[in-house]
């Protein structure tokens, strides 16, 4: 009997139909954990790295963590890995919400999806019986609608991941969506999903999972939520603000990238941060599987015509169609925000688009005729309107649903899509915040903040306050985030868990559940394998250097703490291949894979 | 490919180890000695996040390992008016269970608590049937009823329960919705002095 793991993966071929269950490989789980690593291995395992990634030879695979489903601090995520179509690296992108654990307690830890299949289907779980059923009628409908359908036709208790009219579409920005408003959110796996024509996993489990030492593992777990109780943003701030209490903080460092970065102030952003929201829509909060932090907002838009009812807008959303498009209105932004989950978009990528569109427009690029109305930066029904094109992937939004990348390159200026390798970058400006430009370059799944959230040591001061503005220590310290966070998606934790908790307490809540007496170092290594493993990938795949869009790299910031700065990356990136010990290009040495038993 | 076909639930996935589990750490918990309970399980569904630790730590308390489904405590979520209730049994003095027992398997103890007698009981499940809040549940796989025992008086739902929503204490000095209405009090007080001082 294995702890933490459930021991059974689930393997559909969507082309034939034929369904079958078998173990968990235990050695690839020791080394890669699970979730986010094991997930990557045996994608890696099975894959070519060259495959089209909506292609019938691109899987798609659904795995949890050993601490999925457990009482450890905020454990309810799950990862889904493929080769992302947005940027051609490894996707991996995880989620949280009831879905995850439900996979664990019906007796799996992941599911592999192969092949496409000719018509619209779901894969139906309940416990032991696993079977592919007809979609026709869900194909086209929203994930709300779907869950609903599901649920009412199965039970409240049933959890349903599934995609939306984007991800059926093939938009290189749908998401995979779970328990209706958490996102599987970056790289297009959505589109992966669609192209399988895989509508939804719809999923019930009676089982239970089990922990290797029980009283270990229960005084791990509640030490680990006692000092998240008692953490500033852990407990009350994320509690009281949700993620939006961010504007405030990195608008006030000069951070927050404005009108697709041309600068990083937005002199508006009180309109729409979380006090705003707090303040004026917020419903109440609400917590995903098994966590204190409850950073969810329900939120009601109300008095306005952008009146609607969702979740959200987290912060990065509420960035992306607020100071990205230079947008105040914080009824359009909510407004646009459930949209995407409406249609299964990542908000990040969605916003950040407008905004490239946005300045296309501004210098001449594109007009009304291509657009189909006047595109100013600023205008609250531009990033309503174009979000629902995008995700329906009509008239302008079909250029809108291939990422700002091939958007500003078909209309000739790719140097003004804020992306890195064609993923767009989230709401903290590498130039006022350097490590967080060395994070976006190096990041496995392109532009990204939650690969090593060097904000957390840079701005938040967690859990040592380094300067922004300096270069120096910068390689070691993202080194060091990076792995972490590989090791807790891999666990199947919430990265936000990091708000509070280090590695001995990560540690200790992986080592009580799965039963083994590694060492904190011996666990935190198992994270920088998983990192090694997806640079490989990557390298094979033919993905692009490390680097970042030329405004961060040329164009000084203007006013601000950072006001004449610019992302000094060569000298980080030297730095961080060192830290690494990877060769001055940024490969894995032989020796560095041999030592880490990749 | 099987479309349309029901849901089909194993009920012959019975699991002797939840079962076991359950039955040792009964035989471990000595008999209630006291004569007084004086503290209750207090719920304040306005603070419930809906993360259900409590239904995991319910479940882990009873057999050992997580799972929702054998716990005692169960959320009640109303996710379009975002409202959720944690509920279970909250030990009436007068229970409707112990008059459906026909073998007097359920006792009321001096200080109120509601004890079942595992060795009497024989799993007739009346008591599910009977009691009117639905906070008896049986579990198929464990052969056992899910109702709240207080864990030893060391309620785990209330111990890991982040946002308060269910707290084990004394009723008599919970003050804190009372506490609340007299702050409406005291700032119309305070609004009255400021007044008169201006007056």
């Amino acid at each position: 009997m294995m702890f933490g793991w459930k021991g059974t993966l689930i393997r559909v071929n969507l082309a034939t139909g034929a369904i079958s269950k078998e173990p968990l490989n235990e050695k690839l789980a020791h080394d890669y954990i699970g979730a986010r690593g094991l997930g990557t291995k045996y994608y890696m395992d099975e894959c070519d790295p060259q495959v089209d990634p909506l292609g019938p030879d691109n899987k798609l695979i659904f795995m949890t963590g050993p601490l999925t489903g457990t009482a450890a601090a905020s454990a309810g995520r799950y990862e889904v890995v493929a080769k992302a179509p947005l940027t051609g690296t490894i996707g991996a992108a995880n989620s949280g919400g009831w879905f995850g654990p439900e996979i664990k307690y019906a007796g799996y830890d992941g599911i592999i999806f192969e092949g496409v299949s000719k018509k619209p289907v779901y894969l139906y779980i309940r416990d032991d019986v696993v079977e592919l059923r007809d979609a026709s009628d869900l194909w086209g409908q929203s994930p709300f609608e779907t869950t609903d359908i599901l649920t009412a036709r199965y039970g409240e208790n049933y959890k349903v991941a599934c995609i939306g009219v984007a991800g059926e579409k093939g938009s290189l920005m749908g998401c995979i969506m779970n328990d209706k408003h958490r996102a599987a959110g970056r790289g297009g796996l959505g589109a992966v999903m669609g192209s399988k024509k895989l509508k939804a996993v719809c999923v019930r489990g009676t089982g239970a999972v089990a922990v290797a030492h029980p009283e270990e593992f229960m005084a791990a777990a509640k030490n680990a939520r006692d000092i998240l109780i008692a953490d500033p943003v852990g407990g009350t701030g994320l509690a009281a603000y949700g993620t939006e209490v961010l504007v405030n903080i990195i608008n006030e460092s000069g951070a927050l990238p404005y009108k697709n970065w041309r600068s990083a102030f937005d002199p508006n952003a009180d309109n729409y941060g979380g006090e705003a929201l707090a303040a004026n829509f917020l419903v109440k909060n609400k917590a995903c599987f098994g966590c204190t932090i409850a950073c969810g907002r329900v939120t009601h838009v109300t008095n306005s015509k952008y009146e609607s009812f969702g979740e959200g807008p987290e912060y990065e959303a509420g960035w992306a169609f607020g100071a990205a498009t230079g947008v105040d209105n914080l009824a359009a932004i909510c407004k646009a925000s459930f949209l995407c989950n409406e249609l299964g978009l990542d908000p990040i990528s969605m916003g950040s688009t407008i905004a490239c569109a946005m300045e296309l427009f501004d210098i001449g690029a594109i007009d009304a005729d291509i657009v189909g109305f006047e595109l100013k930066f600023g205008d609250p029904d531009a990033i309503v309107d174009l979000t629902e094109l995008t995700g329906k992937v009509e008239g302008f939004g079909a250029d809108l649903a291939m990422g700002s990348y091939r958007l500003a390159e078909k209309y000739g200026h790719p140097e003004l899509s804020m992306s890195v390798k064609k993923q767009e970058m989230p709401a903290y400006d590498g130039r006022a915040i350097q490590g967080m430009g060395l994070e976006y370059a190096t990041s496995n799944r392109g532009g990204c903040h939650v690969r090593g959230y060097m904000t957390s040591p840079e701005i938040l001061g967690v859990p040592v306050k380094t300067d922004p503005l300096v270069t120096e220590g910068k390689g070691e310290l993202l080194k060091l985030f990076q792995d972490l966070t590989a090791l807790i998606d891999s666990s199947g934790l919430c990265l936000f868990t990091t708000f509070g908790c280090g590695l001995p307490e990560i540690a200790a809540q992986y080592r009580h559940a799965v039963g083994t007496d590694e060492t904190d170092e011996e666990i935190l290594l198992k994270g920088e394998r998983v990192w090694n493993l997806e640079k490989v990938f990557n390298i094979a795949a033919g993905v692009e250097k490390d680097t970042l869009p030329p405004r961060l790299l040329r164009e000084e910031l203007t006013e601000g703490p950072a006001a004449g700065k610019v992302c000094e990356l060569d000298v980080m990136l030297e730095d961080y291949y060192a830290q690494r010990g990877w060769d001055s290009e940024g490969a894995p040495t032989e020796e560095k894979l041999e030592s880490l038993n990749v | 490919m099987h479309s349309g076909k029901g849901p089909q639930i194993h009920h012959s996935l019975i699991d002797s180890e939840l079962s076991t589990f359950y039955d040792k750490r009964a035989t471990g918990t000595p008999p209630s000695v006291r004569n007084t309970m004086t503290k209750q399980l207090l719920l304040r569904p306005e603070k419930c996040t809906n993360c259900r630790t409590c239904e995991l730590v319910c479940s882990f308390e009873h057999f050992g390992r997580f799972n929702p489904t054998l716990s005692a405590v169960a959320v009640i979520d109303f996710a379009e008016d975002v409202v959720s209730v944690p509920l279970m049994c909250l030990q009436c003095e007068d229970p409707a269970c112990q008059k459906v027992c026909k073998v007097g398997a359920i006792s009321v103890e001096p200080g109120g608590k509601v004890v079942y007698n595992n060795d009497k009981c024989i799993l007739c499940k009346l008591c599910v049937q009977a009691c009117p809040f639905g906070s008896v549940v049986y579990s198929t796989p464990a052969r056992k009823l899910l109702r709240c025992d207080l864990c030893g008086d060391n309620p785990q739902c209330a111990l890991w329960c982040a946002p308060g929503a269910i707290v084990y204490a004394d009723s008599a000095d919970d003050r804190e919705k009372r506490r609340a209405v007299a702050e409406g009090f005291k700032d119309v007080l305070k609004e009255d002095t400021a007044i008169g001082e201006v007056a």
